[in-house]
């Protein structure tokens, strides 16, 4: 009983200390944001609070509604306090925190589910600014990753337009910018190699020339077919697929018929 | 069901007697290839060719009594068993036929040397006993195999004259199929 005594005036004196001291509105934010996400979210992704009063009203040891006055320290439902206390709790997240984010509703954008599946590079704009050449390369550097068929669809894009026919196009720029394609940080060789794969495609194939072209001309029945003694097969498949291929005409009609050539 | 060639008997060594015997009865005898080569060579291609087709006449009867009623019948393979067969009986080469399109040419190979003309007149004679067609068979000697395209008496010397300008049995077949075209 002293044990709970001793833990609750360490409570009272913990909030006590929280109550007189100056308030960040940026670490009660993300409070909130720690309690409904268990990942935590940089500092710099989250919204300046808009009334940092407002945090200050729920304390609860404040409110008659957890400790009644009436109530003395024996009769104190002690579990239900020391409950979320003896739990084990991420470092990042204070007791006291836990209890202002069940009231404070105007976190609830920042804890939304579309914000909890951001990740630290998502964090760069969507669609890039048109002035920026490294942002419109890197978009397109990750596609190429996962998907190696859009880059043999941007190849056309490379062409110059009818405005540009007839104009000095500096071939460096150009170049430049695949360059940067190919150097940009965290694509690896397999990357390049995806990249480069395509344009070898597009290559035209050299093939060699067939030698039946250099050959005379053969006759059309240049490769016989030979007549030996049948082997043994036990194979039923194979037995009739030699039965099919055997010739339908008797050895007497193949005489007769080579009698013809003249 | 059309018999296969059986071998079994066919050459009986009666060395106490001294004397060897085929599976009908008939006295046989081992000579050396070279002497009997050397023989018909001094005889003449006249008595060379009557030797030649008197033995292969000789095959065709054992041809026929073997297949009996399928003689004609029989198939490529069938025949292609009876006459191998015969004519390694005879030590004279083991034997193949291929099929050119229409054409069909005897293949021998491990033959004595100098029976190249022999064996032809042989074969050729065993077909017109066993199938009463008047065949001849030209001789294409390549490395260490023969092939003779089977032709009819009077395409023979057409077919001879071709092969001595050089052509091979392909160009040969070629020519005679446009020919019965």
């Amino acid at each position: 009983m002293n044990a709970r005594i001793a833990r609750l005036e360490a409570l009272l004196a913990r909030v006590a200390a929280r109550k007189d001291a100056p308030r960040s509105g940026g670490g009660s934010v993300g409070l909130a944001a720690t309690a409904a996400s268990p990942s935590p979210l940089g500092p710099g992704a989250l919204p300046e609070p808009e009334e940092p009063r407002a945090l200050v009203e729920p304390l609860p040891l404040d409110s008659p509604s957890i400790i009644p006055p009436s109530a003395s320290p024996d009769s104190l439902d002690v579990p239900e306090l020391d409950a979320p206390l003896i739990e084990p709790v991420p470092d990042s997240v204070d007791v006291t925190e836990v209890e202002l984010d069940d009231e404070v509703p105007e976190s609830g954008p920042v804890a939304t589910p579309k914000s909890e599946a951001l990740a630290p590079d998502s964090e760069q704009p969507i669609t890039p600014p048109p002035e920026s050449v490294e942002e419109l390369v890197a978009p397109a550097a990750r596609q190429h990753v996962s998907e190696p068929a859009f880059v043999a669809r941007s190849r056309p894009n490379l062409a110059p337009t009818m405005e540009q026919l007839g104009q000095t196009v500096d071939l460096d720029e150009g170049d430049s910018k695949s360059t940067l394609e190919l150097d940009e940080p965290g694509l690896d060789e397999t990357t390049n190699e995806i990249v480069i794969t395509p344009a070898l495609r597009s290559q035209p194939a050299f093939s060699a020339p067939a030698q039946s072209q250099g050959s005379p001309s053969t006759p059309v029945d240049a490769s016989p077919q030979i007549a030996r003694r049948a082997p043994l097969e036990a194979s039923v498949v194979a037995i009739t697929s030699q039965a099919d291929a055997r010739s339908p005409r008797s050895f007497l009609d193949l005489i007769d018929a080579a009698l013809r050539l003249k | 069901m059309t018999p296969r060639f059986d071998p079994t008997k066919a050459i009986l060594f009666d060395l106490a007697r001294g004397q060897m015997r085929d599976d009908e009865g008939n006295a046989r005898l081992n000579l050396p290839a070279a002497l009997l080569v050397r023989l018909c060579e001094q005889a003449g291609p006249a008595a060379a060719q009557d030797f030649a087709q008197s033995l292969g006449s000789d095959v065709g009867r054992r041809i026929e009594s073997r297949l009996g009623q399928h003689i004609k019948t029989a198939s490529l393979e069938e025949w292609t068993d009876h006459l191998g067969g015969q004519l390694a009986l005879l030590g004279l080469g083991d034997l193949s036929v291929e099929r050119w399109g229409q054409a069909l040419t005897f293949v021998v190979s491990s033959a004595p040397a100098g029976c190249t003309t022999f064996i032809g007149q042989l074969l050729g004679a065993a077909l017109q006993r066993a199938l009463a067609r008047q065949v001849e068979l030209v001789a294409f000697a390549e490395q260490s195999i023969t092939k003779y395209l089977l032709v009819a008496p009077d395409t023979a010397a057409k077919v001879s004259a071709l092969v001595q300008s050089g052509q091979g049995i392909g160009q040969v077949v070629e020519q005679l199929k446009q020919g019965a075209a």
